[in-house]
């Protein structure tokens, strides 16, 4: 019998084998059995040869399925702005960020950035080692906040978790592998970045890259909010309202024209806590001439200070200082 | 059948194959069966033979043709105009570009679960929050809480540990203030996860030098670590640590005791080096700064 491939010598031993199952063939029973020897050891040969393909395919399609997610891994070192020139060059359209993603991802997406106060705009990631059960990755996130950009450059060590370890979680944490952020490094609004240089400084010692991305947003939040707020005032008493410091500053000052030695000023600090919990502190000050302060029998000036905390607990921010103007320039 | 006859055919094949002889001259039912069985074996194998060899030639094909081969040799040129020649590129680059940015979505959707607390929709009425836990630039295990809205927000169902009282954290933020509610139970898991962490490196860095086990309550709020005397001349002494809420990652109050439980603070030098330490440095480094061990 004389096979070339794998098809023929399977057609052939199945042909066989068919041939054996056949009630009707009239033939000597001896010589049946002659045949089915042959058949038989046919059989036997044909099956080691496929398991021994089968098990050498599997080996290598288990290798080809490494090197293609391996590929894969490499399009996440494309830069955004890279893609998107490619996208506009063959008109593609212009809603660049839901091209690829379903509907459900991008509403997914969406709830994420309304959650956290975070809009990624660039995400690249490079494997830097890998080895049993540990892989190094570089990541670059690109985003911004409330209008504040940022930048993080970071490396993470990512490690296959013993089972020991894992029996010790909750009931429903599912995870196999646990993440050490090995380097930080941080860039930030510049906008920003003389209230947080401190905070940001000791976030990349500590590697604290959670309190940042969670700190960034909630203080991004205030930081417009306060400059809203100052802009507000700006234009609603342009006479008499300075910022000092612009608009992105902490300072408001305002007093009556007439009354130029008299000045008060609002300081709206924002800081973050090692945890990357946002606060603010607003106070008031008052400067005045020693002149004025001698005349000032009541202390109106000098508890001002004191009754702008009682306002701001009473009212809140926006009419304690708008209330503040109204009485001093009214 | 005959005997010797037989007995010549049975030399041919091997141990198995006699027995199927065997098997086959006395019963034809169980010869058409086997041979059944075998076509079907040989016929199975075949087809994983094809499964595989199509797997493989699909798998081959996306490497030399696959998204990054396509944009990289795009990219290869920052400044080169793109000159698309055919249709089929077109399509290729267009399905590779949207391929690309599908794994940037999902990249992003990765990225903000480093951010501490993400949020899942799970249907009209639930949605799913999850806290991933953080202390020492280590990610460690993640919680989650459904929230289930009947006109107000209510607690589903969670994993949280029993000891956070969720109930007064609910009560007073779930419905006022749903960010200052996350960030609330995310401090104090972290808070949590920061004193279990600091616990099992004391025992890892101290633990020639400790005697017995380290007792504490389940929050980690209270800990009790008694040292063996590094001469031996003295009697071991016990450090109580007590953590003033469960937000602290630093104890609020220190005691230490020899032996017998009868000298509180019997060594005020000591208890007083290792108060000061305790605020600034994690426990196992206190430790080592105030008792001059490791």
């Amino acid at each position: 019998m004389a096979a070339s491939s794998d098809a023929d010598i399977f057609e052939v031993v199945n042909q066989a084998l068919q041939g054996f199952n056949n009630d009707e063939n009239d033939v000597d029973h001896g010589d049946q059995l002659d045949d089915c020897l042959a058949t038989m050891t046919m059989v036997k040969d044909t099956k080691e040869r496929y398991t021994a393909q089968i098990e050498r395919l599997r080996e290598e399609v288990a290798s080809l399925e490494e090197q293609v997610e391996a590929d894969e891994q490499k399009l996440l070192q494309i830069k955004m702005k890279s893609l998107d020139r490619i996208q506009s060059s063959l008109q593609l359209g212009k809603n660049s960020s839901s091209i690829g993603t379903d509907q459900a991802t991008q509403d997914h997406l969406k709830l994420q950035a309304t959650f956290t106060g975070i809009q990624y705009t660039d995400a690249t990631v490079r494997i830097v080692k890998q080895e049993a059960g540990r892989t190094t990755r570089q990541h670059c996130l690109q985003g911004q906040c409330s209008g504040l950009s940022f930048q993080v450059e970071f490396g993470v060590q990512e490690r296959a978790l013993k089972d020991s370890e894992k029996k010790h979680f909750p009931s429903g944490s599912n995870q196999d592998t646990r993440s050490r952020v090995t380097t930080l490094a941080i860039q930030i609004d510049d906008r920003a970045s003389w209230e947080l240089k401190g905070f940001v400084r000791d976030a990349e010692r500590d590697r604290a890259l959670q309190p940042f991305l969670r700190g960034y947003g909630q203080y991004a939040q205030r930081f417009v909010g306060r400059q809203k707020a100052f802009e507000h005032f700006k234009t609603q008493y342009p006479e008499v309202v300075t910022l000092p410091q612009g608009s992105f500053g902490p300072i408001m000052k305002f007093g009556r024209p007439s009354q130029g030695s008299v000045q008060y000023i609002v300081t709206w600090n924002i800081s973050l806590s090692s945890t990357g919990r946002a606060d603010q502190e607003i106070s008031l000050q008052v400067s005045s001439s020693k002149q004025i302060r001698q005349l000032d029998e009541q202390k109106v000036l000098s508890s001002a200070p004191e009754k702008f905390q009682q306002m701001l607990e009473r009212l809140g921010i926006e009419r304690t200082i708008d209330s503040f103007i109204q009485a001093v320039t009214t | 059948m005959d005997g010797g006859k037989g007995f010549k055919r049975l030399t041919h094949g091997t141990l198995h194959s006699l027995q199927k002889l065997e098997d086959m001259t006395h019963n034809a039912a169980d010869e058409k069966e086997s041979m059944a069985k075998q076509q079907h074996q040989l016929s199975t194998l075949q087809k994983s033979l094809q499964q595989l060899v199509q797997q493989q030639d699909r798998l081959t094909y996306k490497l030399q043709h696959g998204p990054s081969k396509v944009l990289s040799n795009l990219l290869r040129d920052e400044d080169a105009d793109i000159e698309v020649t055919s249709e089929a590129q077109h399509a290729a680059i267009t399905s590779s570009i949207a391929f690309a940015k599908r794994l940037k979505t999902l990249e992003f959707l990765q990225a903000y679960r480093l951010s501490g607390a993400t949020v899942t929709s799970v249907s009209d009425r639930y949605v799913r929050l999850r806290w991933d836990t953080f202390y020492q630039g280590e990610y460690y295990e993640p919680y989650y809480m459904e929230l289930e809205f009947k006109g107000q927000l209510q607690v589903y169902r969670h994993t949280l540990p029993h000891f956070l009282q969720l109930t007064n954290i609910v009560d007073e933020h779930l419905n006022e203030e749903l960010t200052y509610f996350v960030d609330e139970i995310g401090d104090l898991l972290n808070a949590y996860v920061s004193r279990r962490q600091q616990v099992a490196q004391l025992k890892l860095d101290h633990s020639s030098s400790i005697a017995g086990d380290i007792r504490h309550s389940q929050s980690l709020d209270y800990v009790q670590i008694t040292f063996l005397s590094s001469n031996g001349s003295c009697s071991p002494l016990t450090v109580d640590l007590y953590y003033g809420n469960l937000h602290a990652t630093r104890p609020t109050k220190v005691l230490l005791a020899d032996n017998d439980n009868d000298s509180i603070n019997s060594d005020p030098s000591l208890l007083k080096k290792l108060q000061s330490s305790l605020k600034h440095r994690e426990l196992s480094k206190a430790i080592s700064s105030a008792t001059g061990n490791v």
